[in-house]
């Protein structure tokens, strides 16, 4: 990957984590709300896992 | 000739296919272990425990979709991307970037789809359970899933493209159709988890089932076929018995099985031409499928041998057989006179338990037990008599089960259907269901013993990570020999 989709991939993500807490925050039954929370959680560990992949020791790119 | 192929080789992104082989034995041994207790809750109904989380109701598609798309979803991507980079001799396009996100959507997907179940959140709709929102991440998710397999086909450093490729792009592209045409549903609110399907009635019914039985053919045929044109030639060490053969059992069975929808349709409002016509097309596939299945066990021509000494081989093999058996059942369940007696039977679910079982579990087996040394860099399994308690106990659970439920379901219709002497029904409901209780005792003990076989499954994949080898001195030298 270049540096511009590491970083579009990013806000991609960060987008994704704040969508999932408008979810939570505004959901009209609990099923809804409890899916914004997942997304939110989902969000936030990728980002962290992209922020390892992408900086840590990973495999040599092809 | 090693040397000048050993530099020429490219980085292959093994990481994620790691993920995906641990995930699916993972959640196997889920779905089965769900699967052993709706059998129990059948038979014995108390186990439902009166609470809504736990019935039967809800249960089923659990167990549905963890068999289908957790435990074959994550074995179909994981060995499609595995197979498309060394028969393209490229890594993955994207890299570990998006093929992580794939792999971490996908199970997002499964968890979203699972608990919503125990909710009692649904569409309704057979193996389409999951409502729009989950519908729509599983697009997101599945896009990515198709740029990063086309990519790498298109950056690919072999001019041909194995066939085993050409049934993985089929499933991955018809899916995707069958998802995007199954799911037209529109949303009570933007807000919350309640839609209502575009369509209604018997348009509805016959949209759903033009999914139903695709998904059948796409993601428990056409992706599972693609595991058996590689891994059963990479593990008897020949080439595909018939590769024009091959060609012509794609395309023939590409374009029969999208018309075999109707046949679930049989005897309902769906007019009686689209009836006969999913009929019809239902028994040309019969060709098609067993012209596969002839393909897959004559590859052993000349190495019958090895499957006395490879039970990895033979894995394959025996879910070959299984795949013709069901291939065969299926069209014949499929003719409106046999239909009629088989539909609504416990038949149907022991037809679908020998494909389910006996193909796309054993088959998957027999590639996870071959990726695993090969993954992590081990001189063989831990145990190969493991696998070989595993086979045996997991044929043993198969026939069980299958055995049990034709028996039932056949009888359960011809009970469904008697009369007496006055013209009034000889049996009333409940006698049925108190007639098939012994057989509900035999499925479930069938599903317990494919459960364990699974768990010895996952102790030997366990113990082969670690690197640990066991010290099996009876068994022959080429069952011990790594296939690394």
């Amino acid at each position: 990957m270049f540096g511009l989709e590491k970083f579009l991939a990013g806000v991609v993500l960060a987008v994704t984590t704040l969508v999932g807490l408008f979810i939570s925050a505004n959901a009209h039954d609990s099923g809804f709300a409890f899916f914004g929370y997942l997304l939110f959680l989902f969000g936030v560990l990728m980002l962290f896992r992209y922020i390892a992949l992408l900086t840590g020791k990973g495999e040599t790119q092809p | 000739m090693t040397t000048a192929v050993a530099a020429s080789h490219p980085a292959y992104n093994e990481r994620v296919i790691r993920l995906f082989v641990i995930a699916t034995v993972f959640w196997g041994v889920a779905a089965f272990l769900v699967g052993v207790y709706i059998a129990l809750e059948l038979a014995f109904p108390v186990l439902n425990l009166d609470l809504p989380w736990t019935t039967f109701g809800r249960l089923r598609p659990l167990h549905t979709s963890a068999a289908i798309f957790a435990f074959g979803g994550n074995a179909l991507l994981g060995t499609s991307l595995y197979v498309v980079q060394r028969t393209c001799r490229v890594g993955l396009f994207g890299g570990n970037g998006l093929a992580e996100f794939v792999f971490w959507g996908y199970q997002f997907f499964i968890v979203l789809a699972a608990t919503g179940y125990l909710l009692g959140i649904t569409e309704s709709k057979e193996y389409a359970e999951p409502e729009w929102y989950v519908d729509l991440w599983l697009t997101l998710v599945w896009v990515v899933y198709l740029i990063v397999y086309a990519g790498t086909l298109m950056t690919r450093r072999e001019s041909h493209i194995y066939v085993a490729n050409w049934f993985y792009l089929a499933f991955i592209v018809t899916v995707a159709v069958l998802h995007l045409g199954n799911n037209i549903s529109i949303p009570v609110s933007f807000l919350g988890t309640k839609s209502y399907a575009l369509f209604s009635g018997v348009q509805d019914a016959m949209l759903q089932w033009w999914y139903g039985h695709n998904a059948v053919g796409f993601f428990l045929t056409a992706g599972f076929l693609g595991i058996m044109y590689y891994f059963v030639p990479k593990q008897v060490n020949r080439p595909i018995y018939s590769y024009r053969l091959s060609i012509i059992h794609f395309w023939s069975l590409i374009f029969l099985y999208i018309w075999a929808g109707p046949h679930h349709l049989h005897y309902t409002a769906l007019p009686d031409w689209a009836q006969t016509l999913g009929m019809t097309f239902s028994i040309m596939l019969w060709m098609p499928s067993w012209g596969g299945m002839i393909n897959g066990l004559m590859t052993l021509s000349g190495a019958w041998d090895k499957l006395r000494t490879d039970p990895v081989l033979r894995f394959l093999v025996v879910a070959i057989g299984f795949y013709g058996m069901a291939t065969f059942e299926g069209p014949v369940m499929s003719i409106r006179s046999v239909n009629s007696l088989s539909h609504y039977t416990d038949w149907t679910i022991g037809h679908v338990h020998s494909g389910a079982l006996g193909w796309n579990a054993l088959v998957t087996f027999g590639a996870v037990y071959y990726l695993v040394p090969k993954l992590w860099k081990r001189e063989r399994l831990y145990s190969v008599r493991l696998v070989n308690w595993h086979f045996w106990i997991a044929t043993i659970g198969i026939v069980l089960y299958i055995t049990s439920m034709w028996i039932s379901g056949i009888m359960q219709g011809l009970m469904w259907r008697a009369y007496d002497q006055f013209g009034f029904l000889q049996y009333s409901f409940v006698e049925t269901v108190a007639a098939m209780h012994p057989y509900y005792l035999i499925r479930a003990s069938g599903g317990v013993l494919f459960l364990l076989g699974a768990l010895i499954m996952a102790y030997n994949v366990w113990r082969t990570i670690r690197g640990d080898v066991r010290q099996e001195a009876g068994l022959p030298a080429a069952a011990a020999t790594a296939k690394a």
